[in-house]
């Protein structure tokens, strides 16, 4: 874990010390002030094999340029409604899975299961997200990821393979409602602001297929989306990629699973070369944990 | 003329008179008609006789001398009168003459007070004349085989006209066998004065009645009379309702046309039945009594018919509607959508207004009204009563309003509707009306109450709180909520331990609620004044959490120093999880949040 000391921006200090909100005087406005966390981001680090589950590590960055600080990651683990399988193995402060109130439920989520910082909750959010979250001090958190600062100690475990999920990271914005006391009219004129105004929203990588649903097809699509989102960061890498993923098919197609083998055991030779930072490597991450996992997968069943 | 010959004309023209009476008795003006009118203008129709006593003394004069005739008394119209004649003539009665004795006995003998009369020529002498011109007379003639020596001699006559009383001469005996044969001697003389006194006298018909106070409806018994037990024929029964109490009473069968002495029939009291009152009537009966019309009557008090009473019942459909619930508004949350307002509860209310013969009444007026029952609802604050909140309207529009005083209808009913406000309690509906001076009513309890609303229980997992202070003891049983509610809160307190304690089911660490719905919900008046701001608390969906923990059985913990704090998103968190819809909503005065159980709208 990488934790960067906590520094508030004057303004979110401001508001969020104001338990007590305090009752403008006139023209004090605005009420609920911007903030930003627009350049943080959430990618998938490290997608490990552990008790015959795979372990997602992802690491949350919240640039220096925000002026607040990032309280909860999200990754999308849905799956159709009426999927609720059982937590696979938790450790931490888990809260629940709401997927599972049918009255709330807008959709399933794949075999999951969380490992949680000290003092984190985990919840599986009704439309099937997993969420990190940090622990909260009345209306605020009180361990967010500040400004410049990071941490990769979020884990979910699943049995299902990676493919490109959203992810949305909400900022440590005070829950904060009203100037006024409550039943007074002016509160309508006000125009409340919440942290889901301030999230910021991205793709990574989360469990999303069935080991057996793996085939070259969809890992073909999958080798496009990685390049069509940056994870591949040359074209020339991508197209070779592509091309060696081709040949497996049409090896496959043969009925040749020997050379088709081969060509995906070449092509994770390639991920292999390519995986690290620019500017020396062209693959990132996410690319090639989306990728490794289920070319793997591939091969394992050939 | 002789007194015997004067006297048969004076009774022959008395007879004539009371034949001539007959058609006009009493009437002093002929053409006025009816005669019923007549009676019942007449001040008195069987009142006291004509007042007044004559008196007329006739000098003491010797032997054989006459006296008056004098005048001494006037009657413009029949009179019954008593004639007293007082004063002795001494007499001489010679021994019976034995050679005739039929024509004796066959002769006319006439004693006056203390005289003696002839005999011989079949003329009263040594009397007393009280003759009264033209209609009528008096001749205190009796005619007795009697010799008696009275002083005193009384006859009751009907008399007309001007009196004159006079003494009679007394004629020399025409033959001295008539008086003291073989002697001389006067037969009979005057001596002393004599006093002829004429005095009205009562009449003789007399009506009863067997009772004189009876219920309306009831059968009475008239029965005409005469004192000295004479037989009396009526001539015509008369009803003559009185003149006070407004209205009359009257016979309300068989009037009696019969000319016998008794007369039957029913009564009947004709007020009206909005005000009752006693009525009093008059039975008069005429009937010719010794050649005179007489009429008499006699009064009966008739009650009303059986005191009927007012009776109002009040009904209403339902026992029990809901409060009106304002219009609520979260900022931030549902997407700034407001929570409609919904409409207090209404049931039908029913007025009927009957009176206790099971007549209609209608076209009274009903006071409708409510007044709040002392501590109804959960409002301990108010221990006394007071007015209620809902008001009423009559028929199904309007703005309810209380008190509302309406008009019964044709079947003596009043259809309405009660319509609950925004306090909840129990509310006694009360309709009222006036009976003559008192006041009628009925009443019922209406309860205005979110249906369904439940205490929740103490819990190892929460504390309850929010009466330990001056304005919570206001409100001292402020855990009331729908089923759903209680079951989401029991849920939430459970994860919301779980969480504060950092993973501990048992840790010591618990929520603390506060204010959740009054009783009967409605409008939870923080400041016990019917008023919010509790405006939200008012359903059974809503429940302030303290926004710092309390230990498990450590009772409420107050914000300040040291005081561990509720995480706003822990709490958002395990509400989330709940299978009922809702959402935690800071509330601005920085001790609580404000969580809701209901889909926004």
């Amino acid at each position: 874990m990488s934790l960067t000391p906590t520094r508030w921006p004057a303004r979110v200090v401001a508001l969020a010390a104001a338990v007590c909100w305090p009752f403008p005087a006139a023209g004090q406005e605005p009420f609920f002030p911007n903030v930003t966390i627009a350049g943080s981001r959430a990618e998938c680090v490290s997608v490990t094999r552990a008790s015959g589950l795979l372990e997602y590590r992802y690491r949350v960055v919240n640039p220096s340029t925000s002026d607040a600080g990032v309280n909860s990651l999200a990754v999308d683990a849905s799956a159709p409604l009426g999927m609720t399988p059982d937590l696979l193995p938790t450790s931490g402060l888990f809260i629940g899975d709401v997927t599972k109130v049918a009255s709330k439920a807008t959709a399933g989520h794949v075999p999951v299961g969380m490992d949680l910082p000290s003092q984190w909750r985990g919840l599986i959010l009704e439309n099937g997200m997993i969420r990190w979250r940090a622990p909260g001090e009345g209306l605020k958190s009180a361990d967010p990821i500040p400004p410049g600062g990071s941490r990769q100690d979020l884990v979910l475990r699943s049995s299902y393979l990676p493919g490109v999920r959203p992810f949305e990271l909400l900022p440590d914005y005070p829950h904060v409602c009203c100037p006024y006391r409550p039943g007074d009219p002016r509160n309508e004129t006000i125009q409340v602001r919440t942290p889901e105004d301030f999230r910021s929203v991205g793709l990574t990588i989360g469990p999303t297929y069935a080991p057996d649903d793996v085939t070259v097809p969809l890992t073909r699509d999958l080798l496009d989306a990685a390049c069509q989102n940056n994870w591949i960061t040359q074209p020339g890498v991508c197209h070779s990629l592509q091309v060696k993923l081709d040949n497996a098919s049409a090896a496959l197609a043969r009925g040749n699973p020997g050379a088709a083998r081969e060509q995906l055991q070449a092509l994770l030779d390639e991920l292999e070369a390519q995986h690290g930072p620019e500017p020396g490597k062209h693959v990132t991450d996410n690319g090639y944990w989306l990728l490794k996992i289920n070319v793997e997968q591939l091969v394992s069943r050939l | 003329m002789s007194a015997v010959l004067r006297r048969r004309a004076v009774l022959i023209a008395v007879g004539g008179l009371i034949a001539c009476s007959e058609r006009h008795p009493f009437v002093t003006a002929p053409d006025r008609a009816p005669v019923r009118a007549d009676l019942a203008a007449a001040a008195a129709p069987d009142g006291p006789p004509p007042s007044g006593t004559f008196t007329l003394m006739l000098p003491a004069s010797g032997n054989s001398a006459a006296a008056g005739p004098v005048e001494f008394a006037s009657y413009d119209k029949k009179t019954r009168v008593e004639i007293r004649v007082t004063g002795y003539i001494y007499r001489y009665i010679s021994p019976n003459p034995p050679w005739n004795p039929d024509i004796w006995n066959t002769l006319e003998r006439y004693y006056g007070p203390g005289g003696t009369f002839s005999r011989a020529d079949l003329t009263c002498y040594g009397n007393v004349f009280v003759l009264f011109s033209p209609l009528g007379g008096y001749v205190p003639c009796a005619e007795s085989n009697a010799v008696e020596l009275v002083e005193t001699w009384v006859d009751t006559v009907v008399v007309q006209g001007t009196g004159n009383a006079q003494r009679t001469n007394v004629p020399d005996p025409s033959s001295t066998i008539r008086c003291g044969f073989p002697f001389a001697f006067p037969c009979y003389y005057y001596q002393g004065i004599t006093t002829v006194t004429v005095t009205p006298v009562a009449k003789q018909l007399v009506v009863v009645v067997d009772s004189s106070h009876v219920g309306s409806g009831s059968k009475v018994k008239f029965t005409a009379r005469r004192p000295d037990g004479k037989p009396v024929s009526v001539g015509t029964w008369e009803w003559h309702p009185g003149s006070e109490g407004g209205s009359t009473p009257g016979p309300t069968a068989g009037a009696c046309e019969a000319t016998d002495s008794t007369c039957v029939t029913a009564l009947a009291n004709t007020s009206p039945p909005e005000t009752p009152a006693v009525q009093v009537g008059k039975m008069y009966a005429r009937a010719i009594i010794d050649g005179v019309e007489e009429v008499a009557g006699v009064a009966v008090t008739v009650d009303p018919p059986k005191q009927r009473k007012l009776q109002l019942t009040l009904a209403v459909a339902e026992q029990i509607i809901r409060p009106r619930i304002p219009s609520a508004y979260f900022p931030g949350a549902c997407q700034g959508r407001r929570y409609p307002e919904i409409p207090g509860g209404v049931t039908r209310v029913t007025v009927e207004a009957r009176y206790s013969d099971g007549h209609a009444a209608d076209g009274i007026d009903v006071t409708l009204e409510t007044n709040f029952l002392p501590g109804s609802g959960g409002h301990d604050h108010q221990t006394e009563p007071r007015p209620g909140f809902g008001g009423f309207r009559v028929g199904s529009g309007g703005t309810p309003r209380a008190p509302l005083t309406a008009k019964t209808d044709a079947d003596g009913r009043i259809q309405g509707e009660f319509v609950a406000e925004k306090v909840g309690g129990f509310e006694r509906l009360k309709a009222k009306a006036m009976d003559g001076g008192n006041e009628v009513s009925d009443e019922k309890v209406v309860g205005i109450q979110v249906i369904g609303l439940l205490g929740l229980g103490a819990s190892p997992d929460y504390v309850l709180t929010g009466t330990e202070t001056l304005d919570g003891q206001n409100h001292l049983s402020n855990h009331w909520g729908l089923p759903f509610v209680l079951g989401a809160l029991q849920s939430v307190a459970v994860s919301a331990r779980y969480l504060v304690n950092g993973g501990d089911f048992a840790g010591p660490y618990v929520l603390q609620y506060n204010d959740m719905s009054i009783e009967n919900g409605g409008v939870f008046d923080f400041h016990a004044d019917f008023e919010p701001p509790h405006d939200t608390h008012n359903r059974g969906v809503d429940v302030d959490v303290s926004n710092v923990l309390s230990t498990s059985g450590g009772g409420r913990v107050f914000p300040g120093p040291g005081a561990k704090p509720l995480s706003y998103l822990d709490l958002q968190d395990v509400v989330r999880l709940q299978a009922v819809p809702g959402f935690v909503f800071d509330e601005s005065d920085g001790n609580h949040y404000h969580v809701r159980f209901l889909p926004c709208p």
